[in-house]
């Protein structure tokens, strides 16, 4: 078949392969400007706390040392940024104007004549901050003893209510995302047992060999060049559009080959932050991360903690699945309501389960930021699925294949969120991949198909 | 030789390097290999205003005698490799540290001030009973390893002296070399241990140094343990029994690499595992 | 100070700071793009130059460490566009994705291969240990090295 196609079932190279084997591919960091500036951050040494006063007067005066930059440089300081898909409200400083959320945070910015002094000026800032008690684990954040560190007064996003873009404004809504099907309290009564199981991720840096760099250089009339390791440029010009107040038509972004993104560098979580300062002195401005900003500061995969009630049926049936997700957002929303969705949606994994009552919290605590990485959400529910599965085989006292291949989803079936399966391929692709493994399985589950 | 204070030197003997220290004291930054001191540096941590590099002193060397070994303070451990008449644990450690750039620029030397998680040589090197050769203004004086460590990153090393050469005189007829990193290859030590042993006719323990690296600063020797184990057979008793008192009166590192616990763990299975093999004939 | 060195045949001379380092210099100053920043501390391997002849990490070298030493990069080994073995084995084995690393891993199994010719597994591990992967999972990487090992 693959001869009637010019490019399927034939292999390509990577079209940057030869680049990289002679070391000519370009990266950002080796763009630079005549006349360009360096950038380094004073950052929060508190998850949570006041800013009482900030003294630039001595970091001023170090020779080199070209402008510091604070929130008062910032046009439009406030914003998020999945504004361009509807997600909000604003709810993040591009540099905080009187309070911190997370250790690391940028408080100001130095601006220098070269890297060196950049950094010598930023540990010559002088920061007051007033310590507040921080939330660090998401149960503590959703508890009402919590201290609240959102301005809508709870920790956790409002679904429902306009701020994740998708439904009308100006509803209640509610701190949870739901998915809710056939009656699940009766399934689990019902039951010939019920197993539980909490699952949890850990937060994961991306780690990509090349840490985030990003060169802006302002153009006449209002405009501006951003040359940065991203995944997502669109993304950049949006929020650097909206956080200088022009039009995006007025920012060229260039993203160059990436050294590593695996979702890291999909949040323009520091091209704002030149730009402002590209802006203000009128000059190229280049911040380069160091690796323990890479992993202190840039987003992770969020933390997440997902909770199974199953009822099982003796014949080996998943009749109900009770489930609760909470999903670590860290101090700003970035990307997590939809991470939130995403997960909540696909709690049943691949297989049908008639009665579920799913909860997803997008929970806000006093840490970096969390936004998305390789599969995002999937990673998270197939881990906590998949291992709730082989639980309850167990309790089953059944082989955790026929399990799978009794529930796994037939064409016809009815989904989680009312969507008709037509495309269901579990159980062939179990086939072949036992076939690939060296497993036996008994004839019963060979001759299953997804269409019966 | 001028008078400018400033600047990257790099000396070309030993009384050159004196000179420097004598003349720049605190304001220079000895640099061997590199791998420890650039990041100092880089990092921000110390801002020197002169470097003294020893890359062109004539310290790169390895003399074997009948019953010694010495090693020059900048021997990379690159040198050390597939060289089959080191004592077995230094042998080990110089492998179970990976990448054949760092081989190439750690020193031996360098080592000895490298604090945990890095300083598996210098484990290696207290099972050894090493000396260390040290040479100021004044001559040159030697100190046992075991005395060298005063705290962390505390040494008895006067302000004018160098570390010239490691020397290890009557090598205990066996030893050993055991380390837990998180991963295969490469990575910071969560803990390792270094054993040497003499053993009589009888299979009685004539002589034991016992060392512990990555569960403080610096590595150690369990003292109490070598007591224990001295002038007895090694048996399983015996083994288990010592194995609870490595850690004996030693504050262990509790860090995102590994907990205290989990270090004690490790470093007990290791040691248990070295003596097994020895006893086993292995 | 001033410093010369030989960059891949080249002669050159460059004003230094006594604490600065050969990475930054060949970055910063001197726009050679194929020596990467990753980590600073020796551990990924992206900013690995051959320095007459041996594999060094540059950002833990000074750069006065280089005077009057020959500094090899990887953008020099292709002599007249024709590349060397190993180059053609990571092309044909598809051996780099995002490509930051490879300059490091192809001079340092240079330099591997110019000592031991035919390092067994073991060997190659341990020498490539010091040079980290975040895209492939190595298993590329290792295939194009044992495509040119003489075994």
């Amino acid at each position: 078949m693959s001869e009637q196609f010019s490019i399927v079932g034939k292999p390509i190279m990577n079209a940057q392969l030869l680049g990289h084997v002679t070391g000519s591919t370009q990266y950002v960091d080796e763009i630079s400007f005549p006349g360009m500036l360096w950038m380094k951050a004073v950052r929060s040494p508190v998850p949570r706390g006041k800013i009482r006063r900030i003294d630039t007067s001595k970091a001023e005066k170090l020779p080199g040392v070209v402008r510091i930059i604070t929130a008062k440089d910032v046009p439009n300081n406030i914003h998020v940024n999945m504004a361009a898909i509807g997600i909000g409200p604003p709810d993040e400083p591009v540099l905080p104007e009187d309070e911190v959320n997370y250790k690391g945070e940028a408080i100001c910015l130095v601006v220098a004549k070269d890297e060196e002094t950049a950094a010598k000026a930023a540990e010559m800032v002088e920061v007051e901050i007033e310590e507040l008690p921080p939330v660090l684990d998401m149960e503590e954040a959703l508890k009402p003893s919590a201290p609240v560190i959102k301005k809508w007064g709870m920790n956790a996003f409002i679904f429902g209510s306009g701020m994740d873009g998708a439904t009308r404004p100006g509803r209640p809504g509610r701190p949870l995302f739901l998915v809710k099907r056939g009656e699940v309290e009766i399934a689990l009564k019902q039951a010939d047992y019920v197993v539980e199981g909490s699952y949890l991720i850990p937060p994961i840096e991306h780690a990509p060999i090349e840490p985030h760099v990003c060169v802006a250089k302002p153009e006449p009339g209002q405009r501006l060049t951003i040359y940065t390791t991203t995944q997502a440029p669109y993304f950049v010009r949006d929020n650097v559009a909206t956080i200088l107040n022009i039009p995006p038509s007025n920012i060229r972004v260039v993203a160059p080959a990436v050294g590593g993104g695996f979702g890291g560098k999909v949040d323009p979580e520091f091209e704002m932050q030149v730009a402002v300062a590209a802006m203000c002195v009128g000059r190229p401005v280049k911040w380069r991360w160091t690796r323990e900003e890479e992993f202190t500061i840039s987003t992770t995969r969020p933390a997440v903690k997902i909770e199974f009630q199953d009822a099982l049926s003796k014949d080996g049936l998943i009749l109900g699945r009770k489930a609760r997700l909470l999903h670590d957002s860290g101090a700003y929303t970035r990307t997590s309501p939809y991470g939130v969705i995403k997960a909540t949606v696909n709690l049943s994994g691949p297989y049908y389960i008639p009665n579920v009552h799913y909860e997803g919290y997008c929970v806000y605590t006093n840490r970096q930021p969390s936004s998305a990485m390789r599969g995002y959400g999937v990673f998270e529910f197939s881990y906590a699925v998949e291992l709730q599965m082989e639980r309850d085989a167990k309790k089953l006292g059944i082989d955790s294949w026929e399990f799978r291949f009794k529930n796994a989803y037939r064409n016809g079936q009815v989904s989680a969120t009312g969507k008709l399966i037509d495309d269901a391929y579990l159980i062939e692709v179990m086939k072949e991949a036992v076939a690939l493994a060296g497993v036996s399985l008994p004839n019963h589950l060979l001759q299953m198909s997804s269409w019966g | 030789m001028s008078l400018i204070t400033s600047g990257y030197f790099a000396p070309v003997s030993v009384r050159e390097v004196l000179s420097l220290k004598r003349r720049l004291r605190d304001k220079a930054l000895i640099v061997a290999g590199g791998t420890a001191a650039v990041q100092l540096i880089s990092k921000m941590i110390v801002e020197p205003q002169a470097i003294i590099s020893l890359e062109k002193v004539p310290l790169d060397y390895v003399k074997m005698r009948a019953n010694s070994v010495e090693i020059g303070a900048t021997t990379p451990l690159a040198r050390l490799i597939h060289r089959k008449d080191l004592p077995d644990a230094l042998k080990k450690a110089v492998e179970s540290i990976h990448g054949l750039a760092l081989k190439d620029m750690a020193t031996v030397g360098g080592n000895i001030f490298t604090p945990a998680p890095a300083g598996d040589i210098a484990t290696a090197l207290l099972s050894l009973d090493a000396v260390l050769i040290l040479r100021g203004a004044r001559g040159t004086r030697s100190v046992q390893l075991s005395k060298f460590y005063r705290g962390p990153l505390q040494f008895n090393i006067k302000p004018d002296e160098i570390l010239t050469a490691v020397r290890v005189n009557r090598p205990p007829r066996m030893s050993a070399f055991l380390k837990q990193t998180p991963w295969k290859y490469s990575g910071p030590t969560i803990a390792s241990v270094a054993v040497g042993l003499d053993l009589d006719k009888n299979g009685k323990t004539r002589r034991a140094m016992v060392a512990l690296g990555g569960l403080t600063t610096h590595p150690y020797r369990a003292k109490k343990v070598e007591k224990m184990i001295t002038g007895k057979k090694l048996s399983e008793q015996l083994i288990e029994g010592a194995a609870q008192h490595l850690t004996d009166g030693v504050e262990v590192i509790d860090d995102a690499l590994a907990s205290s616990w989990y270090r004690m763990r490790v470093a007990e299975v290791l040691f248990k595992r070295i003596l097994y093999n020895i006893t086993a004939g292995g | 100070m001033r410093i010369r060195f030989r960059l891949d045949g080249q002669s050159v001379e460059v004003d230094v700071k006594h604490t600065e380092t050969l990475l930054r210099v060949l970055k910063d100053r001197l726009g050679v793009g194929s020596v990467h920043f990753g980590c600073g501390e020796g551990s990924c391997g992206a900013c690995i130059v051959l320095i007459d002849g041996r594999p060094r990490y540059s950002c833990l070298t000074l750069a006065g460490y280089v005077d009057g030493k020959e500094v090899s990069t990887v953008a020099a080994l292709a002599r007249d566009g024709e590349l060397t073995e190993i180059q053609k084995a990571f092309v044909e084995n598809n051996a780099a994705q995002c490509g930051y690393c490879t300059p490091g891993m192809i001079l340092i199994v240079r330099a591997l291969l110019e000592k031991n010719p035919s390092p067994s597994d073991e060997e190659l591990f341990d020498a490539l240990a010091g040079n980290l992967c975040r895209c492939t999972g190595y298993v590329p990487i290792i295939n194009a090295i044992r495509s040119v090992i003489k075994r």
